[in-house]
């Protein structure tokens, strides 16, 4: 059995480049895709829970039989199967980089949901002149704008010129402004987004932060040996008051990094092992409940 | 609560938003316009990942999974920073791929370049793309790609292309970075650095090659427990471990550029930790003093 | 353009766009919505951009073309099309179910691989949280420090371990208790084990707390660098 990857040149599966053996071959496949299309979307509605339930269950089949079927025993390239059972551990390890390669390209089809989510919302919002729809026009603007020198950018680095365009010197208006757009303001504006939390987290703790009950204390307590061990001039202060610098002998186990080891290797490790086991078991179920559609919503019409 | 008439307890209690924006505005800003030195004590975690890059040997290639974008760039770039100048010095070669975010491989390719010009204007030879480094590029799901790189690294690789000195794009497989690669136990380390839990997806699934974190500072406790079960060889987390290696490669590399994000944001980082805590300490002040008050 | 003034010009309207960003801070106003529309737009341009240039352009579409002289193509990745666009149904009321093939799909997979990612995850870390609680010598109470030990001598189990490991193995057992007992216990000592599990979740929660606090400052150290140094010092005056 033959997958993809697998496929000698010219056979059924693979056409030279460029000939119209492979044109007709892929129009041939887009029809048939299409027309797969619209036999489900005609599909009686007591079909749909299976179909949606027998694709998810090969899907994690695959994985499955991945994990439990017998590997191949030191397999060099070139080795071939000696027994049926072996052969299917080699199709399955074979298979794994094309399916890995097909869940790959579909999440990049699916990422597009967000953003054709995105421009439909705005775009209603300009055609029918809502409230601020001046905000949606200057977020399609951006995004058009991103996506014309984005593409551009890239363009211009394909073929021969490539490799000299790491050297700004060579670069035009397009990758100028690819370079302003994405590295002038995107980045920054996302590193600002990220930052803003700062602020809101000082007002926060100034706010919430109150020694009312034992949880709070200790948590308090954690906080401040955590953040003053973070401070590499506290820590040598600290040592300096106690006599550790340099640390030696039984004082040693008083400086600020040997509490604050202590707390975290003893008490701050195991707390988060036990929240990590906890979600450990919870993801394992969900995991089973999912492949085999066990889900109330999965797959329902 | 009438705003003229406020007891000290309600007052310390009841600083306005306004005013902390303030302080912690001047408290990150000002520390920024001097040199302060500060003295160091390297965690355990972050010698072990400095000594395990170091033991990588020249000429080898190394794995690089760079998960971040400029939105941790505070710690991730000076991460990446510290790590590219030590396989730099140390000749060995990499490749980057990314499963995390699709801005990933540019916040990448620009550290990169701002090496290159630091090692120019060093007049030391910079890396050059195909030759000593490739990007292998994004993948949009991380758990298929890092099960398919850990089962069998030139499948995962195939379809992967990079600009070769020729100008045109090939196979990554066939640089000179990757084409003695046949498994994935041939890359000596697999270095992650990231600012999110990408680092999960790998531990998951490769475990037949040494891994090195380098982690923002939410995802530093998290990965502690891989760190003390020896899942993964060597952790640096966040601003601190980021001054960690550069200490550390101050000491081994006395006469090149050594202390850069690190050195240039601790400093800061004390007072702004230290507006923190005085902020935390005067609400619970005015708690304490009205419950004295209302208990007299 | 000189390549100093187009640097400049890129700084700036950089940190226009931060300071933007950060009135925020003071109350949600039209300068704030400007720049975070125009946040969210390139963000979405990059990604329909880095979609296709970084994955579905290598793995996809040249897989199905080929290269001239270097690679067939293989029509079949052509099939993928019609799938992924299944999952734009979500959009359309009647045929929203649609949807969920290529989501299956993907979810099918992701649930596949769990067995494998739970054992490879939490094996080592069961393995690492059995220590021993009892001492195998009282030759010292603490480790020996000094010359390197033999593997005999490293395999000891000094009281003070013992105690840290006590101290470790109670702490999990603890936290794992409040997790799994959650309803209402009538056994005095497991409601004193949760009450504890609760207390020493504290202590990775205030370790949490720290190291976020680390990271989000940073985060704005680094934005207050790149206004008052890149910018201002460098960019504007020349200095440094």
């Amino acid at each position: 059995m033959d997958l993809l990857a697998q496929v000698p040149p010219e056979s059924f599966w693979s056409q030279a480049s460029g000939s119209s053996g492979l044109y007709m071959h892929v129009a041939i496949a887009l029809i048939v895709g299409i027309a797969v299309m619209f036999g489900l979307m005609n599909a009686p509605t007591r079909l749909r829970r299976p179909i949606v339930v027998g694709l998810t269950f090969i899907s994690g089949l695959f994985y499955v039989l991945l994990y439990f079927w017998p590997a191949p025993i030191a397999r060099t390239p070139g080795t071939l199967p000696v027994s049926t059972p072996d052969a299917v551990g080699f199709w399955l390890s074979d298979a794994l980089t094309v399916v890995a390669n097909f869940s790959s390209i579909l999440s990049g089809f699916l990422l597009g949901l967000g953003i054709y989510s995105l421009v439909r919302i705005h775009g209603r919002k300009i055609a029918k002149q809502q409230k601020d729809w001046g905000f949606s026009a200057v977020l399609m603007a951006s995004m058009v704008i991103m996506i014309v020198f984005g593409y551009g950018d890239w363009i211009s680095k394909l073929g021969a010129n490539g490799p000299k365009m790491d050297n700004q010197a060579n670069w035009g208006f397009v990758n100028y402004a690819r370079d302003f757009f994405f590295d002038g303001m995107l980045q920054q504006m996302d590193a600002a987004m990220f930052s803003v939390i700062a602020f809101y987290i000082l007002s926060a703790a100034y706010r919430a932060f109150r020694i009312r009950s034992i949880e709070a204390t200790i948590l308090l307590a954690t906080a401040l040996i955590v953040m003053l061990s973070l401070m590499g001039a506290v820590e040598f202060g600290w040592a300096n008051a106690i006599g550790q610098n340099p640390p030696h002998g039984f004082g040693e186990n008083f400086t600020l990094t040997s509490i604050k080891t202590f707390i975290v290797d003893n008490v701050q490790n195991p707390s988060l092992r036990g929240i990590d086991f906890g979600i450990g078991i919870g993801a394992l179920a969900m995991g089973l409940r999912l492949w085999l559609s066990l889900e109330k919503a999965g797959g329902t019409a | 609560m009438d705003p003229t008439n406020l007891s000290l307890a309600e007052k310390l209690q009841s600083l306005p938003k306004s005013a902390l924006y303030i302080i912690l505005f001047v408290a990150t800003s000002i520390p920024l316009f001097f040199t302060i030195p500060i003295p160091n004590k390297e965690s355990k975690a972050s010698i072990d990942f400095y000594q395990e890059v170091q033991k990588v040997p020249e000429g080898s290639t190394v794995l690089i999974a760079s998960d971040w974008t400029n939105a941790t760039r505070g710690e991730s770039a000076g991460e990446y920073k510290a790590l590219l100048r030590i396989l730099m010095r140390k000749k060995v070669k990499f490749a980057v791929y990314t499963t995390a975010d699709p801005q990933a491989p540019q916040a990448s390719k620009d550290v990169i370049r701002f090496i290159n010009d630091e090692r120019v204007a060093a007049k030391q030879k910079p890396y050059e793309r195909w030759t000593d480094w490739v990007n292998v590029g994004y993948f949009p799901n991380g758990e298929g790609a890092t099960n398919s790189i850990a089962s069998n690294v030139r499948s995962a690789f195939a379809d992967k292309k990079d600009f070769s000195p020729d100008g045109a794009l090939h196979p990554v497989m066939e640089s000179p970075v990757l084409k003695n690669i046949q498994k994935v136990e041939d890359f000596p380390a697999l270095i992650i650095v990231t600012g999110s839990n990408t680092s999960n997806v790998a531990i998951e699934r490769i475990n037949s090659l040494p891994i090195l974190l380098a982690v923002t500072g939410v995802m530093g406790p998290e990965m502690n427990v891989y760190y003390t079960s020896g899942q993964v060889k060597g952790l640096v987390t966040g601003l601190k471990g980021v001054y960690d290696i550069e200490t550390l490669m101050q000491k081994d590399y006395p006469d090149q550029v050594n202390l850069d994000n690190g050195a240039k944001y601790y400093p800061t980082l004390h007072l702004a930790l230290v507006v923190l805590i005085v902020t935390v300490i005067i609400g619970n002040l005015g708690m304490f003093l009205g419950r004295k008050r209302s208990e007299a | 353009m000189k390549p100093e003034t187009y640097q400049l010009l890129k700084l700036t309207f950089g940190v226009i766009a931060t300071v933007g960003l950060y009135t925020v801070l003071y109350k949600e106003n039209k300068f704030y919505r400007f720049f975070e529309h125009v946040f969210l737009g390139l963000a979405a341009g990059w990604t329909l951009v880095a979609i296709w240039t970084e994955t579905l352009y290598d793995s996809w579409w040249s897989k199905i073309m080929g290269s001239t002289g270097a690679a067939n193509g293989y029509w079949a990745y052509a099939l993928l099309l019609p799938i992924g666009l299944m999952g734009y149904f979500v959009f359309s009321k009647k045929h929203n179910w649609m949807s969920r093939i290529p989501i299956g799909i993907i979810l099918g997979l992701w649930s596949g691989q769990q067995i494998q990612v739970w054992w490879k995850r939490y094996g080592p870390q069961l393995a690492d949280s059995v220590k021993p609680i009892f001492p195998s010598t009282t030759s010292s109470f603490t480790v020996p420090g000094g010359s390197k030990p033999t593997p005999f001598e490293a395999a000891q189990v000094y009281p003070s371990q013992a105690i840290c490991n006590l101290i470790f193995v109670i702490t999990l057992l603890s936290v794992l208790s409040y997790f799994l007992f959650s309803f209402d216990l009538k056994n005095r000592f497991l409601k004193n084990s949760t009450t504890m599990g609760r207390w020493l979740l504290m202590v990775g929660f205030g370790a949490i707390f720290g190291s976020t606090v680390m990271m989000r400052f940073t985060l704005l150290i680094d934005r207050m660098y790149f206004i008052w140094i890149e910018w201002f010092m460098h960019g504007l005056l020349h200095k440094g």
